[in-house]
């Protein structure tokens, strides 16, 4: 059996130095990148690596580093910002629900059951329809389909721990509700959260690329990573740099996020670390 | 129990309705014409202002919306959808039509989701921190980090296009399923594995399985027969969440692989802003949705006997 | 912990081997990406995939049929298969049923490859002296593919469905009204032949019938609204036997054709939405070519017939690729503006570089597939479109909107590079892309200032185009806000209602083209061409300006 030292945190190095890399090389692209990413030349379609162009140049001529860049800013902040919000909303309202019993639970399980019930691709695309493609209708559609999931889990989980002995004992020694709640409840689901904004966050990148993939994601020509792979959608297979490059950064991204959300996991799990340990 | 069941089922009543109040109001808000758009589907042509207007009081276009919702919901009780305006087919028996494939792909993507969740997440449990852990973790990092519809062209560019291997698209054999399967249920079983291994590692942590494993029991018992029925009710919770998104997900894959199911009905209602059908859509998905969380609900309900009876807890 | 690597290495290295033909880095890269990929379902032995899923059957038995016959020798009745992107036949509510490219229903007038009327199932016609009256020669011994014969009947029962409400279809709105304008009544000469009275004289009314105007079905195919009660039942050389919307439809061929009969047996048309798939699925040979608008982008088709198992076909297409400026509002209300964007235009590195060359640039509004298409000099002059633009904006920059239909991959990337194009006469575009009904709703609220669309001819009269486009009740000039006017063309299209000369109406055409070029009330931007792709295993497949010969392709030898 392996015992390693009480996990250091090797396993959050790597994604803290991807994530960094991702994160300065967006913020600094201005800064980094040898071209204009929007210059277009016609008379420099689609060629390979070189030394002029590091990464090629895409179907207009633009240099494919620049444009890989400047990729990932949007796509960051919008995932961000639309799990960070979905989130709190779905926190807030989970353990409201899960907590109290009555008309608030029963008004937020309906309207989760509702919100949960639109099918989300679709409905995304429905808004990105209604609102004209772009950042807003992406956020909005964003944060609609997914505060109802986090809601659902979080209240699943607070009604699981609030019949535990633990907090019942906290309850009759008179502790109030919101102590009970914010002192004792949610500091358990920390672990959860954490979980659930890694995957959220990793599923929000996915849907945006999904949104792009279908035609209705960030509008051009702002250079994002999943409208270079929608873009280069006719020409891969023959210049496969157009969209392994891309798909590379948002695996990268991805896989990132997702290790992040382990390493974090496993530093929230110590309790339950060594469990095999007899 | 029995009165548990009909409180939930009446606790359905205003679900459904405010889906079909969404359903109807994303018609409305809709952009475009649809007088105009069932009279041009092609763009290739224009319609007389005459014709428009004409569609336009057949279709009950001029109405108020109140008045188009109560229409909309009246036949919707009696199982009508309304008639496409790109095809003039009633966009219920067409749902209908192309339900059971959608369903077929979906089924078996979250069958695959269960037994994949289960099976590698438990197993990661009984062997945690040792390889087959590690292993289970990286794949389960790697299934997270693909794109869906990337991963849906490189198999198809690799097994079918290359090799010949799987069909491209289209239905017929079952080895037709297998790409839109397995592209489908990845992220999702990613998940549902990552899922079931945390909620299991935190009821190891609790102090009866610190009882249960002095007993000296052996580690796969512990984790299956003891952990698990205990762990389960949040990753049902979460299983059942997922249904919606394999439903939802359907809709690209669907499309990739030229699947006639209700996901690909979707994209094609949204591209040519067929109200009735895309109202259709949302309501049928959002309705199935529904009926499956209740029944996840019940479910863990049995499981789990304490969340049954609300706050006044007591056991024994 | 060494098994940790050892276990899975082992098994990735197993497929790249099988599955890398040793052609491109890209494909090993990718294998080995997928095996990464393939692991997960089938590293375990216990693997809960198999239970549930045909993992393990593939290899064995689905490998596609084609490949094993290529050592067959070639059965001349064996079914073909072939894909578009759309139900071809969208069935019993649609006004046609399916599309004239699949050969099941025939017209009474048909058109040639330069788009002139030429003999249907109308064999000879002729038109009173003073263009009141139009009579019809029916074809005899023809019999629809239920068994009722092809006769003056037939044709009134077809003209009497025709009226009635506008029916709706995926290709082109039925009413009797929008392909016989002013017609009066339909009259039985005799078992044989047809008299059509109109009340104004309808000298081009055969252009305004060809193909989709004068479609015939038999009479009991008909239901009670207009629409049908089965499968198509047409005269031609195909019948469509079998037809599952969004999947396939098969066609036989019709033994009693009185013409020559077809080549092929039985065809199989797949509906494959998804250009990438369609490629993929030629590729793999589960199809053998692909048909209708749309079928393959240039660059795919490009990319396909690198491998000479493929073969393309081109030709024109009566679609002409167009941006709309709107003309009610500052700056194209200018009409230096319009000639301005116009001329900063290389249509010739936007049509050889983005359309690999498939496409003619044009600044006529006609389209080149129709008799009446007067060729016009395509001119292209940044310094004399610079002057022009400083004479409208001053030194002054000008933000416009441009909108383009999300729905064709290319829209962007084009407006992408014309915005470039147009940075440099002083107008910064910004680009939305947006589904196009949406866009249409932006155009009749006037939010755009530009947008990219294109047009087809529903018939080759030229008149209909200009009679939308150019005049000022005209439905698209209104709809897409052109604001065009020009007193000389409303009084060149008054002339034309009543001439009856066919060469006075041609040169009446010629100046309104001209004036179409000089003024641009929309800034065409080229001809497109009907792209198709192929497996050479097949003979005969050729493009045509609405689709392909069905009748014509088979098994090469």
């Amino acid at each position: 059996m392996d015992k390693q030292p009480s996990l250091p945190p090797a396993d959050l190095v790597l994604p803290l130095l991807l994530l960094g890399g991702i994160a300065l090389a967006s913020l600094a692209a201005p800064l980094l990148a040898p071209y204009d990413p929007n210059q277009i030349h016609m008379a420099a379609r689609l060629q390979g690596p070189s030394a002029t162009h590091w990464l090629g140049t895409d179907t207009l001529g633009r240099d494919l580093f620049s444009r890989t860049l400047y990729g990932g800013r949007l796509s960051l902040m919008l995932a961000l910002a639309a799990t960070f919000l979905s989130m709190l909303l779905g926190l807030v309202l989970g353990s409201l629900a899960g907590y109290f019993n009555g008309w608030p639970d029963q008004l937020i399980t309906t309207l989760t059951n509702i919100f949960q019930g639109l099918p989300g691709t679709s409905f995304m695309v429905a808004i990105a329809g209604i609102m004209g493609p772009g950042f807003h209708s992406l956020l909005l559609g964003l944060v609609i389909t997914s505060w109802a999931g986090f809601t659902r889990i979080v209240r699943a989980e607070v009604m699981h721990l609030k019949e535990e002995p633990f907090i019942e004992g906290i309850r009759c020694l008179g502790a109030s509700h919101a102590h009970i709640l914010f002192r004792h409840i949610l500091p358990h689901l920390l672990g959860n959260t954490v979980v659930l904004f890694t995957t959220r966050a990793g599923r929000t990148v996915q849907a945006i690329a999904a949104l792009s993939f279908l035609g209705l994601g960030l509008q051009p020509p702002a250079p994002d990573w999943s409208v270079m792979i929608s873009d280069a959608r006719m020409y891969y297979r023959s210049s496969p740099h157009l969209i392994l490059v891309p798909g590379v950064c948002i695996f990268v991204l991805l896989l990132s996020i997702n290790l992040m959300g382990d390493a974090l996991r496993n530093l929230a799990d110590r309790r339950s670390q060594e469990v095999w340990k007899e | 129990m029995g009165l548990y069941v009909w409180r939930r089922l009446l606790a359905l009543v205003p679900v459904l309705v405010g889906i079909s109040i969404i359903a109807f109001a994303l018609g409305v808000l809709a952009p475009g014409d649809p007088a105009e758009i069932a009279l041009n589907r092609s763009g290739l042509y224009t319609p007389t202002p005459e014709q428009i207007a004409q569609v336009r009081s057949e279709l009950g276009l001029d109405r108020p919306l109140v008045v188009q919702y109560g229409h909309w919901f009246q036949n919707l009780l009696r199982g009508d959808l309304g008639t496409s305006y790109t095809n003039g087919r009633p966009v219920a028996g067409e749902l209908l039509r192309r339900l059971p494939l959608t369903l077929q792909l979906a089924g078996s993507a979250f069958m695959l989701t269960c037994f994949s969740g289960l099976f590698f997440g438990t197993l990661a449990v009984v062997f945690h921190r040792e390889w087959p852990d590690r292993l289970i973790n990286l794949m389960v990092n790697l299934l997270l980090s693909f794109p869906g519809f990337w991963l849906a062209l490189l198999l198809i560019l690799v097994l079918a296009e290359n090799r010949s291997l799987l069909p491209t698209s289209g239905t017929g054999t079952l080895a037709h399923f297998v790409m839109p399967t397995l592209t489908l249920s990845a992220a999702t079983s990613a998940i549902a594995i990552r899922l079931t291994r945390a909620s299991l590692l935190q009821e190891m942590g609790k102090p009866y399985m610190l009882a249960a494993r002095a007993k000296g029991l052996h580690r796969f018992r512990l984790v299956a027969t003891n952990a698990l029925p205990n762990a389960l009710p949040p990753v049902m919770a979460l299983l059942g969440n997922y249904l919606g998104g394999i439903l939802g997900g359907s809709v690209v894959i669907e499309s990739i692989f030229a699947l006639p199911g209700i996901g690909s009905y979707a994209i094609e209602a949204i591209f040519t802003r067929d109200y009735p059908a895309l109202q259709g859509y949302v309501l049928i998905t959002g309705t199935f949705y529904v009926l499956v969380m209740l029944l996840v609900d019940l479910l863990s309900v049995m499981l789990n006997p304490r969340v049954r009876l609300g706050g006044a807890s007591s056991h024994g | 912990m060494k098994q940790l690597s050892l276990v899975p290495l082992r098994k990735t290295n197993q497929l790249p081997t099988n599955v890398f033909h040793g052609k491109q880095p890209f494909t090993l890269l990718l294998t080995l990406l997928l095996a990464m990929m393939l692991l997960i379902t089938g590293c375990s032995p216990a693997a809960p995939a198999a239970a549930n899923e045909p993992a393990g059957t593939p290899a064995a038995e689905s490998t596609a049929p084609a490949v094993a016959e290529a050592n067959t020798p070639v059965d001349p009745d064996a079914e073909i298969v072939l894909a578009g992107r759309r139900n071809l036949a969208p069935g019993e509510r649609d006004a046609y049923y399916c599309s004239s490219i699949l050969f099941v229903w025939e017209p009474l007038v048909s058109q040639d490859s330069n788009a002139s009327p030429i003999p249907g199932l109308a064999e000879d016609w002729e038109m009173s002296e003073d263009g009141h009256q139009w009579t019809f020669h029916l074809r005899q011994g023809v019999t629809f593919h239920d068994g009722t014969p092809f006769d003056a009947d037939a044709v009134l029962a077809n003209f009497e469905r025709m009226g009635g409400e506008v029916k709706t279809s995926s290709f082109y709105p039925l009413h009797v009204d929008t392909h016989y304008p002013n017609l009066q009544e339909v009259l039985k000469v005799d078992d044989h032949t047809v008299q059509l009275v109109f009340s104004q004289p309808a000298p081009t009314q055969l252009y305004n019938m060809v193909n989709f105007g004068s479609a015939m079905y038999s009479p009991h195919n008909f239901s009670e609204d207009g629409y049908f009660n089965g499968l198509a039942q047409g005269t031609g050389p195909f019948r469509l036997v079998e037809n599952v919307l969004d999947e396939y439809l098969v066609l036989e061929r019709n033994e009693d054709y009185y013409g020559e009969k077809a080549v092929a047996n039985t065809i199989r048309i797949r509906v494959i939405p998804d250009v990438d798939t369609r490629f993929a699925a030629m590729k793999a040979e589960e199809i053998m070519g692909v048909l209708d608008l749309s079928a393959i982008t240039p660059a795919l088709a490009e990319e396909l017939v690198k491998d000479e198992r493929f073969g393309l076909s081109s030709t024109k297409s009566t679609m002409i690729r167009f941006l709309i400026p709107n003309g009610t509002t500052f700056p194209f209300d200018d009409v230096r503006m319009r000639q301005a964007a116009s001329l900063i235009i290389d249509r010739e590195t936007f049509v050889n570089e983005l359309h690999h060359g498939f496409g003619t640039p044009t600044t006529n509004i006609l389209n080149y597939s129709t008799p009446f298409y007067h060729d016009i000099p395509v001119a292209y002059d940044p310094e004399k479109a610079k002057a022009l633009a400083a004479e409208v904006l001053g030194d002054q920059r000008m933000p416009i909107t441009f909108y383009v239909n999300g729905g064709e991959p290319l829209q962007k990337t084009e407006a992408e590079l014309l915005s470039v194009w147009f940075s440099e006469i002083g107008l910064d575009a910004t680009i939305q892309v947006m589904e196009w009904t949406a866009v249409r709703e932006e155009m009749k609220a006037g939010t755009h200032h530009l947008a990219r669309a294109q047009q087809g001819l529903s018939n080759s009269e030229a008149a209909t185009i200009f009679r939308r486009f150019m005049l000022p009740d005209g439905d698209q000039n209104v709809g897409y806000r052109l604001g065009y006017d020009n007193p000389r063309v409303n009084e060149l299209m008054a002339a034309v209602d009543g001439e009856l000369n066919l060469d006075r109406r041609h040169a009446i055409y010629q100046e309104i083209q001209e004036i179409s070029a000089e003024e641009q009330p929309i800034i065409p931007l080229f001809n497109d061409v009907t792209l198709l792709v192929f497996n050479k295993k097949l003979a005969n497949y050729d493009a045509q300006v609405y689709g392909l010969d069905l009748p014509a392709i088979g098994w090469a030898e």
